[in-house]
């Protein structure tokens, strides 16, 4: 595997490698290719039966309605927030380059909206 | 009573006679820890004053008459990847270093309502990737028996507290051996319960087909007391099941009739001569009890590894997406979205993440999805059939027809290593798991009991049951120590 397929995954991985990194890390990730091709020596027919979970999964569904949490589960969702405006969590746009506002935190609209909207678009605290 | 070497058990019943209070039990751990884990480094948090004002009240419950639950004032230790509500849950990882938990994990709760005492959270690789608990944000731990050396890993923080007597017992998380393999490289007991046993709500996923909340402890039978509380279906995880099997609380010694499958693939040439024989000592120990010794055959054992090292990778780096510095965690200074992912994950994800996040990447990715994660996940089925046949009597050639009840193996090829030995050389780090990962990919219960020592260090070995089999697990695990004393030799700890 080149440089040049190591830099590939780590774009998709949105990961960016050191420099250290750079001269390590596709030597060994080289080395347990190496080794998990070891796979390929077992000769299995195509459609043989493949495993993903060791028990029967049935999807769980449940309507799609906003639960409401204690306000003290709701302050640790908020508190652990990178940056806040107010109670909602400000993240870069994702559409254009523009930056998280440094403005301070101003007052809360999302307690009259009921507890559901803790992660906001950014763009209306913009 | 010596609280450092005393089993849950003991001390319920210590506490029940009067004989001590669930105070004296968490100064005594408290006063442990202030001598020992800064050497150690098994505790990266110690929740000091909250450990004893639960213990003031269990104390004054017991005092009042009142009917207590079952770990009534008894102090646990949690693995870092496991949420207790209010604290720290980081995972060992620098990406989590101030995520405070907003929500108890199930495994957490029942404890709590069990009334055990969460004594603190314990160091971990990080994210649970590593074999040493060296790959730790906060450093690694040392494994008692000799602190030059690693406790194994990734739970190797709550292996080392129970092993070093700070606490009575312990929850790590098993994906590959995380449980068995420190239990076993510090002399103690580590269950890695069936799949689907234990509630994951709350925990950290690693790689969610493979992760599995296990107990360590000094004995088999609190082993099974925690598994009591911890086990059952939880309707937060659909991959729990409710069984009907319950774990009684006295386990029976007896294991006449026993039929234990001994796997040639795992006693092949090459493994550790002292380690082998330890395990085969084992092996006759049983066989004194009763137990039927019969030679099996698990054909794919070779392929399990590398199947593994696919599987979790892969699961591992769909699992690690989320942590884009959004939600939670301390964000790089960064200007747009893509920027906030990239630098965050690349400054706060340690080496090895980094190592299976690309791995993980690779083997998904469209061009090399049918060779790799399709054929792994082939590869599994074939092991998983491998155990079914065992435990069906159809895994000659030797057993032809003998369906066995148990397999024996060691837990680990070699006893502790240096730290720093093996932490550049992945492969040989990942072999270190070679005799625990088939348990996982098989999603069976899988249990590491001490037997013996080499060097001065702990062996272990390991017993497989069938699906939702603990109790005879725990039932040989019992019989085993009750005819050995190695789960009652306690590290020197000169330190």
């Amino acid at each position: 595997m080149q440089q040049e397929a190591i830099d590939k995954l780590a774009a998709l991985a949105k990961l960016e490698m050191s420099e250290e990194e750079r001269k390590t890390l596709p030597g060994q990730i080289v080395s347990i290719v190496e080794y998990i091709d070891k796979l390929r020596e077992l000769e299995l027919p195509a459609d043989a039966p493949e495993m993903a979970y060791a028990v029967d999964v049935v999807n769980t569904w449940r309507e799609d309605e906003a639960v409401n949490v204690s306000e003290d589960d709701r302050r640790l969702l908020i508190d652990a927030f990178p940056e806040r405006v107010g109670d909602l969590n400000a993240v870069p746009a994702v559409f254009s380059g523009r930056a998280v506002p440094r403005s301070p935190t101003r007052p809360s609209k999302a307690s009259s909206r009921g507890h559901g909207s803790v992660v906001s678009d950014r763009d209306e605290a913009l | 009573m010596n609280f450092a070497t005393a089993t849950i058990n003991e001390l319920k019943r210590a506490m029940e006679t009067g004989e001590t209070t669930s105070v004296e039990i968490v100064k005594a751990c408290l006063g442990r820890c202030e001598e020992l884990n800064g050497a150690l480094n098994a505790f990266v948090e110690i929740y000091q004053d909250e450990a004893m004002a639960q213990a003031r009240i269990w104390d004054k419950a017991r005092a009042d008459g009142k009917e207590l639950p079952v770990l009534a004032g008894i102090p646990i230790g949690v693995k870092d990847c496991i949420l207790v509500k209010g604290h720290t849950a980081s995972a060992g990882s620098k990406i989590l270093s101030n995520y405070k938990a907003a929500y108890d994990a199930t495994v957490a709760l029942r404890l709590k309502k069990a009334g055990a005492i969460i004594f603190g959270r314990t160091n971990m690789d990080e994210f649970a990737m590593g074999s040493s608990t060296e790959t730790s944000a906060y450093g690694p731990t040392k494994n008692p028996w000799n602190t030059n050396k690693v406790p194994g890993g990734s739970s190797g923080g709550s292996a080392a507290a129970v092993a070093a007597g700070l606490v009575p017992v312990a929850l790590g998380s098993d994906t590959g051996g995380s449980v068995r393999q420190p239990a076993s490289l510090t002399g103690i007991v580590g269950l890695k319960p069936t799949y689907g046993r234990v509630s994951r709500y709350g925990l950290i996923a690693l790689a969610s087909s493979l992760d599995q909340i296990g107990v360590f402890a000094r004995d088999a039978k609190d082993i099974a007391l925690i598994l009591e509380v911890i086990g059952g279906r939880d309707p937060r995880d659909a991959t729990s099941v409710e069984t009907d099997v319950t774990i009684p609380e006295l386990i029976s010694e007896d294991i006449k009739g026993l039929k234990i499958g001994i796997p040639k693939e795992y006693f092949m040439e090459g493994m550790d001569a002292e380690v082998r024989a330890r395990v085969e000592e084992a092996r006759d120990v049983l066989a004194k009890g009763g137990a039927e010794i019969i030679e099996i055959s698990l054909p794919h054992t070779e392929y399990a590894l590398a199947a593994y090292y696919v599987i979790m990778p892969s699961e591992a780096s769909s699992n690690l997406a989320r942590f884009d510095g959004m939600r939670y965690g301390k964000p790089e200074e960064s200007s747009t979205l893509e920027e906030r992912y990239v630098k965050t994950r690349s400054a706060q994800f340690g080496r090895e993440a980094k190592r299976r996040i690309l791995l993980g990447t690779y083997a998904l990715s469209s061009g090399y999805y049918d060779a790799y994660y399709k054929k792994a996940l082939q590869v599994r089925a074939k092991i998983r059939e491998d155990f079914d046949k065992a435990f069906s009597g159809k895994a000659g050639p030797g057993s032809a027809g003998q369906d066995v009840d148990v397999i024996l193996t060691p837990t680990s090829p070699s006893v502790a290593w240096d730290i720093g030995e093996k932490f550049d050389d992945p492969i040989t780090m990942y072999l270190a798991d070679i005799y625990t990962v088939s348990v996982n990919l098989a999603g069976l219960p899988g249990i590491s009991l001490p037997c013996g020592f080499v060097d001065n260090l702990p062996v272990g070995m390991q017993l497989i049951g069938k699906p939702f089999d603990e109790y005879t697990l725990l039932r040989a695990g019992a019989y085993y120590q009750s005819k050995t004393d190695w789960h009652q030799q306690s590290p020197g700890l000169d330190i």
